[in-house]
């Protein structure tokens, strides 16, 4: 189809389009140009789950404005709560690993802790069982002994809270402990059934020679992936619009196969039309990565590469503390607040 | 000067041994003799934040 | 040092790459590491400079120097200057000054030996025969010549004889005719040379030496009782050709000497025998060089020069000061033997060690400063170029640095501050041996070179690590030589030179001649010596054949076998042996004259006449290291890779493994390095994945937020969060309290707490720091006693930064019982902020200009990944890096295959002869895009992205990928300055230069026109005057002096309290000190330092005079 310009069409008299057409193209009117109409959304919007495991959901968000799919695609990435190990008191270390390396490390370690059972840390709370997790890493290497690797399953939860004591301002003071836990968090209902270990057990956290030793303990918060990354829920999330490849001509015989051929993400199939004849069929747009390995060179006029504009395909890669169904709607709520936030500060 | 010192421990360069100094003690490893010793880290807590 | 490398690795290495991970040898002083600078001496031979002409009356612009060197790689320039009447003059330099001998003295004094014979062998390159073919020129000199033969008929027959030797270089025949390089006046000048010495009426040989010990000698030390003779003869051993032990020898080189690197011969024996022919090499090159029959040689030729090393340069000073030493208690145990009483006895040993000893403590102690300053206290010279900055400092920034170090070679000191751009040229004489990319630009550029990462220096030891026995190769290449068809010195001697026949050179000294038409056999046959390990013949021989040329190099067969040359390795083709690689080490000098082809199959432009015998090993062997490890260098335009190679230099990286025992002053280190998706050969060869210096990074190349704009860089705050670049810096504070002590009051000073309670919190009992331990700016660092004053004095955290401490260590070395030396070792985080520096590993630099939020960053459809970084794409046209294009889409293509990407530069040059058909792939890219396209990506490395902000695709395709980068040393917490108010310098009342000290930065006059130029004249006088020192000074409008004005008394303060006034501040009045009124007196707002200009002149009885006045303008 030769590319020409609605302005240069013979039924478009010196250029002037029909005056519906001259007012939407000249003009702004609001409830035209708004991104969805709200009846139309409700009745066309879809959702269509197309994988989910435990850590990544790829779902079809049909119907939507991408303004949207982009919110919640930050959400997801920066404002949906998480645990994180934010401060680490080190007793010893003797390791090769710097103790602020060390620390660092800690901090990216996925905990295995729901963080919609906590509460934020504010400057001014002490930390307590509803806002601090306490765990404890106390390893050692054996002098004489061969050299050593310590993984995240060596971390101890303490749900006792810290078992270290701040120096006292002075002699006569009594010893306080980091943390003021009133209850074990053994004893709540709701950790009770779920230790809070780390996700994945082996994370390779430092590395010991003989006669080396770590002790420290770590204490992890609740924080958003805008402040820090290790509080992001996500490995990542995003979306992309769902590719919609178009055989502007049949194409037949040996360049079909030659067609085919050239997809390394196969979108293309034969259909055998009978008495030998073959055709290219677009089999699998979706898999369509718009490498446009097909057109390359050749095919410039027979196959085009189109997107839907409002089919968002939507994939999200939990980082492990909630299953990533969960953090959609975690998301979700996160707007519906911000949403409730605006319109009451509005009205 | 703190009146009644309290001995500091030391580990020897070369052979790793601990060794306790107190001021005016010669500076040297019991062990080996070396004359080189490293400060032996601190059980003081230190805070870090994980960032 | 101890390696870390495993061990057969490092065996493997060392015979590629000798010096290699920390084999170096370099000094361990104070702390630093010190490397000796190595420098190009200058060794050539025939030059034309017009300051020659400054060396008196009638003397030309024309000369042939040589510098010679001993056995023990000392040595001594000597020049040999052409007089205009067709003489020379001899020139050495003794203690800073310079000598010129008349040549014929010097010949005469050397050996026993009659006129004729000099004139012999001055004029054996000569021969009537040649002068038919040219017809112009020599008939009338033909008919002098008869005339000058018969006068010295009459002389004095062995004047004929001399003149006849002198001429024998001379052949008419060969006038211009290649090769002829005897003119026919240098019968004349032969001559010439005799009459200066008849005029002298110094006529034998005693007498000469007679002559020059007279002029000698005050200037030579200790033989102040000898003869004239014996003055005369230290004179010729001590400055004359001081690579020849014997006189025979000197007077054939003075005569022969086209002498390049000198070697030493100890083969006095056999050349004793050889006594007489007079050969005038040098003065017959002279005489070529004036009649321009052989080209001047170029001074800045690689091909002239040989190295100095560190190594030769400590020897050669040792040497002096071990002489300098002796001489001094020479002259003592002299004085002491003077002396009446008699209390000094020869015999008893330590008696005279007693002496001997005084002294000896200077030896090591100039040797230490030596490495120390880098600076040679020397009277003599020691003949080289340059007195200071001998040393530099082998810094551990990178693995890179600290290399290149070691394989620098600095053109001397002399030539940073000339302005004539020749001596920094790349000459193609150094392909192959100098790295044509690894110099700095700037100052230095082109006079610090890096050798290439083949190029070796020949040294005393051969390949299997053994000293090598120069006497024994010397025989063995005699009698190779002898066996060829030379005929040597020996038995009978030959009074001839080129064309016919080429004089044999072996480490300068003449062996013997071969006729022009066996040499070239001779030389293959050498050469093919050369490549087994039996013959004899060293393997780093370098056969320098100058063949036979009109205008060109002067002709001969030149051998060097001494230590300090470059050397390389090439292919020889023409030697077709058993399955071994024929592996030829070849020199500078003889490169020129050799026809090497390169690898890619092509002729080089080489006519068919002259087939290639040798070939390069691997195009790579013409870069240095650092050079090598740039991916894809051939695709890059070349500045780019300079610029690289300096900056390799400057990266964070791992300065060394074992930092936790290191006391580097300061060392930086990178937390999270990688090893490069895209890697050269090098690369792997030298274990550099043993020292990384950057991260291979998500790079995106767009514009997208305008914060990427002129080589600004956008970086993903999550990335850095994640420990993207983040980097340590390491430092060692050493306290010593011994040397902190005042010199007089030797106050014992020792590490201790006070009974303070708010140090106890940073500073442990013994005064120094607890390990682990984070200290922050201005808290106590460590605390000292003073026993004298029994007072305890903290010394606090300097800089604005906190720091955690790594180590202490206590030295029990220095002072036994009292804690006195600490290192305290320290270290602090820098994590990536804005403004800190990162560069590819293709000269494209850039600087942090944002953190960029994750979720703002644009992501990739396909894999959902957001770039760790995003540059301009205005970064490619003008530089036209296409290298890191390349280096993005190989290392994307390596990392979904799972594997390391090859990116050795010059590849196709080297496949394309090995594969028989035609070049298969057009580009790289055909190549490298299928490897992407097989993982469904784009062929061209491109992908669709969408903006994080909106949500919506970019309107076009991004290249993205991984690219290493590397983090520069360069960070903003290190240069930022910044100041509101702060101290002012106590003259003047201006605020105070330099970043530590807190002090501003200069608005200089440039900037002032600039704010001129606008009329911005309020922000001027802001800037200028109210910010910097502004000052309200009492000016006598009488007298006219700002310097006179003198404060009144204010009314006493008792005085007002009983009026019951408030004590508030009343305006001081000021009287004229000069006038003694105080009615002139005005205030006028002025730059303080125009009081203390006052001031100043006032002191040179300058009187200024102010005219105030309210009008403006007047």
């Amino acid at each position: 189809m030769p590319k020409v310009s609605a302005l240069d069409m013979p039924d478009v008299p010196m250029g002037q389009l029909p005056e519906h057409l001259q007012l939407q193209r000249s003009r702004v009117v609001c409830k035209a140009d708004a991104p969805i109409h709200l009846e139309s959304f409700c009745k066309n919007f879809k959702l269509e789950v197309i994988r989910l495991t435990e850590d990544e959901i790829e779902f079809d968000m049909i119907g939507i404005d991408a303004s949207l799919a982009n919110a919640f695609r930050r959400i997801l990435i920066a404002e949906v709560p998480m645990m994180a190990i934010e401060k680490v008191l080190m007793v010893n270390n003797t390791s090769v690993i710097a103790d602020e390396v060390l620390a660092h490390r800690l901090g990216l370690i996925p905990l295995n802790a729901d963080p919609r059972l906590f509460e934020y840390l504010s400057e001014n709370d002490s930390p307590n069982e509803r806002n601090t997790i306490v765990y404890k890493l106390d390893v050692s290497c054996r002098k004489g002994g061969p050299r050593m690797t310590v993984k995240s399953d060596q971390l101890k939860w303490l749900p006792n809270g810290s078992e270290l004591e701040m120096t006292p301002p002075n002699q006569s003071a009594k010893p306080k402990s980091y943390t003021s836990f009133s209850c074990s968090q053994d004893s709540m209902p709701e950790f009770s059934k779920k230790p809070l270990g780390v996700k994945h057990e082996d994370i390779i956290i430092a590395k010991l020679g003989p006669g080396q030793a770590i002790e420290l303990e770590a204490h992890a918060v609740k924080g958003i992936g805008k402040v820090h990354a290790k509080w992001s829920p996500v490995s990542t999330a995003w979306y992309r619009m769902l590719p919609e490849v178009v055989l502007l001509k049949d194409i037949k015989g040996d360049d079909a196969e030659k067609l085919v051929k050239k997809c390394p993400v196969n979108v293309f199939d034969i259909e055998d039309l009978g008495n030998g004849k073959k055709k290219a069929v677009v089999s699998k747009p979706r898999a369509c990565t718009l490498c446009r390995e097909c057109i390359r060179g050749v095919n410039e006029e027979l196959v085009e590469l189109r997107r839907v504009k409002d089919h968002f395909i939507f994939t999200i890669e939990s980082a492990g503390a909630l299953p990533p169904e969960v953090l959609f709607t975690e998301a979700v709520k996160i707007l519906e607040d911000k949403c409730d936030r605006v319109i009451s500060d509005l009205s | 000067m703190d009146p009644q010192p309290e001995p500091v421990s030391y580990i020897c360069g070369d052979c790793g041994a601990e060794n306790t100094l107190r001021p005016g003690d010669v500076i040297q490893c019991r062990e080996c003799g070396y004359r080189i010793l490293y400060k032996k880290r601190t059980r003081r807590i230190v805070q870090y934040e994980a960032r | 040092m101890a390696s870390k490398v495993k061990k057969q690795d490092y065996e493997a290495l060392r015979e590629l790459f000798r010096p290699h991970i920390d084999s170096f040898n370099y000094f361990i002083d104070e702390g630093l590491e010190k490397a000796l600078l190595s420098i190009r001496p200058l060794e050539p031979m025939g030059m034309i400079r017009s300051s020659f002409r400054s060396r008196g009356v009638g003397y030309s612009d024309k000369a042939v120097v040589m510098r010679c060197v001993r056995e023990d790689q000392s040595s001594v320039t000597v020049k040999l200057y052409y007089l205009q009447n067709g003489s020379a003059r001899l020139g050495f330099w003794i203690r800073g000054r310079e000598f010129l001998l008349p040549i014929g003295i010097v010949l005469k004094a050397l050996i026993d030996t009659s006129d004729r014979e000099i004139f012999v062998s001055l004029t054996c390159c000569y021969n009537d025969r040649y002068q038919k073919q040219r017809g112009a020129v020599g008939s009338q000199i033909i008919g002098e010549r008869a005339q000058i033969i018969l006068e010295e008929a009459l002389i004095d027959t062995s004047d004929r004889e001399i003149f006849v030797s002198l001429t024998c270089c001379y052949n008419d025949r060969y006038q211009k005719q290649r090769g002829a390089v005897g003119s026919q006046i240098i019968g004349e000048r032969a001559q010439i040379i005799l009459e200066e010495v008849r005029d002298l009426s110094l006529l034998t040989s005693s007498q000469c030496l007679k002559h020059i010990g007279e002029y000698f000698r005050p200037v030579m030390d200790g033989f102040e009782n000898e003869s004239h003779t014996t003055v005369a003869e230290a004179v010729l051993r001590d400055y004359v050709f001081v690579h020849l032990t014997s006189n025979h020898d000197k007077f054939n080189l003075l005569i022969y000497c086209r002498l390049k690197w000198l070697g030493f011969i100890k083969v006095k024996s056999i050349l004793v025998v050889l006594i007489v022919s007079c050969f005038s090499f040098m003065l017959q090159k002279l005489y070529a060089l004036v009649d321009q029959t052989v080209a001047p040689d170029n001074p800045d030729a690689l091909q002239n020069q040989e190295i100095l090393l560190p190594g030769h340069l400590i020897t050669i000073y040792v040497k002096e000061k071990v002489q300098d030493w002796l001489n001094k208690s020479r002259r003592l145990l002299l004085d002491e033997l003077a002396k009446k009483e008699k209390k000094l006895d020869f015999s008893i040993v330590y008696q005279v060690a007693k002496f001997l000893g005084r002294n000896a403590a200077s030896v090591g102690r100039s040797i230490e400063s030596m490495i120390k300053l880098g600076r040679l206290a020397t009277s003599s010279g020691l003949d080289l170029p340059q007195r200071e900055g001998m040393t530099i400092q082998a810094e551990r920034l990178n693995f890179y640095r600290f290399l290149s170090h070691f394989r620098s070679v600095h053109r001397g000191a002399s030539f940073t501050k000339m302005r004539i751009t020749s001596v920094r040229k790349l000459l193609p004489e150094s392909w192959g041996f100098l790295c044509p990319v690894h110099t700095p630009d700037g100052e230095p550029c082109g006079l610090l070179n890096h050798m290439t990462s083949t190029c070796r220096v020949s040294s005393f030891y051969d390949s299997e690590g053994k000293v090598k026995d120069f006497l024994k190769i010397r025989m063995s290449i005699l009698t190779v030589l002898v066996g060829v068809g030379m005929t040597p010195l020996l038995p009978k001697l030959e009074r001839a030179g080129p064309p016919e026949v080429l004089h044999v050179l072996l480490d300068g000294c003449v062996i013997g001649s071969i006729a022009s038409s066996k040499v070239e056999k001779a030389v293959a046959h050498i050469r093919s010596l050369k490549l087994s390990s039996l013959s004899g013949i060293p393997d780093d021989l370098e056969v320098g054949y100058v063949p036979l040329s009109l205008g060109g190099t002067y002709p001969g067969l030149y051998l060097f076998t001494s230590p300090s040359r470059f050397i390389r390795p090439v292919r020889n083709i023409s030697h077709s042996s058993d399955n071994c690689l024929n592996i030829e080490l070849i020199g500078p000098f003889e490169q020129a004259f050799m026809e090497i082809r390169c690898a890619d199959g092509g002729d080089g432009g080489r006519r068919e006449s002259f087939p290639a015998t040798h070939e390069e090993i691997h195009p790579t062997g013409i870069l240095s290291v650092v050079a090598n490890l740039t991916p894809w260098s051939d695709h890059n335009q070349s500045p780019r890779n300079m610029y690289q190679c300096q900056m390799a230099k400057q990266t964070m990286g791992f300065s060394a493994q074992a930092l936790q025992f290191r006391a580097d002053v300061k060392s930086y280190h990178l937390q999270t390095p990688q090893s490069p998706i895209v890697q050269t050969a090098s690369y792997s060869k030298y274990c550099m994945d043993e020292y990384p210096t950057g991260t291979n990074a998500i790079v995106a190349v767009l514009a997208y937020t305008g914060y990427d704009m002129e080589d600004a860089m956008i970086l993903n705050k999550s990335s850095v969060d994640r420990g993207l670049c983040r980097g340590h810096i390491y430092q060692t504070e050493s306290i010593d309290l011994t040397k902190n002590r005042d010199s007089e009051d030797r106050v014992l000073e020792i590490f201790a707490r006070s009974s303070d309670k708010t140090m106890k919190s940073s500073i442990d009992i013994d005064g120094l720091p607890y390990i682990g331990q984070v200290i922050h700016p201005n808290e106590p660092l460590y605390s000292t006693y003073n026993t004298l004053t029994s007072v305890t004095k903290p010394t606090l955290l300097k800089g604005s930064e906190p720091v955690i401490v790594d180590y202490v260590t206590v030295d029990g070395t220095t002072s036994k019982n009292y804690m006195q030396t600490v290192n305290i070792h320290t270290r602090r985080t820098r994590y990536p902020i804005i403004g800190d520096k990162f560069s590819s590993r293709h000269g494209q630099k850039g600087v942090c200009s944002q953190l960029w939020p994750d979720i703002d960053m644009p992501f990739s459809a396909v894999t959902g990944m957001r770039p760790d970084l995003i540059i301009n794409p205005h970064a490619f046209p003008s530089r036209m890096t296409i290298g890191m294009l390349l280096e993005s889409i190989a290392a994307k293509g390596g990392s979904l295959h799972g594997k390391f990407v090859d990116a050795t530069p010059f590849q196709n040059s080297v496949s394309e002869k090995d594969e028989d058909g035609p070049s298969k792939s057009s580009s790289l890219v055909d190549e490298l895009g299928p490897m992407l396209a097989s993982c469904g990506f784009n062929h061209h490395g491109v992908e669709v992205l969408y903006s994080g902000v909106f949500g919506t695709e970019l309107t076009c395709e991004i290249f993205i990928g991984p690219v290493y980068y590397q983090r520069l040393r360069h960070m903003v917490s290190d240069k930022f300055q910044v100041r509101s108010t702060g101290t002012v310098d106590q003259i003047t009342r201006q605020p105070i230069g330099g970043r530590k000290r807190g002090g501003g930065i200069r608005f200089g006059e440039m900037e002032r026109d600039s704010v001129l130029a606008h009329g911005a004249a309020y922000l001027l006088h802001d800037r200028l005057h109210s910010c910097s020192d502004y000052h309200i000074a009492e000016v006598c409008s009488f007298c006219g002096s700002v310097l006179t004005a003198s404060v009144i008394q204010p009314q006493k303060r008792s005085v007002r309290e009983i009026h019951g006034l408030p004590p508030a501040r009343t305006p001081k009045s000021y009287t004229c000190h000069a006038c003694k009124t105080s009615k002139g007196m005005e205030t006028v707002a002025m730059p303080y330092v125009f009081k203390y200009l006052a001031a100043e002149l006032a002191a040179m009885n300058i009187k200024m005079d102010l005219r105030l006045s309210n009008r403006a303008g007047c």
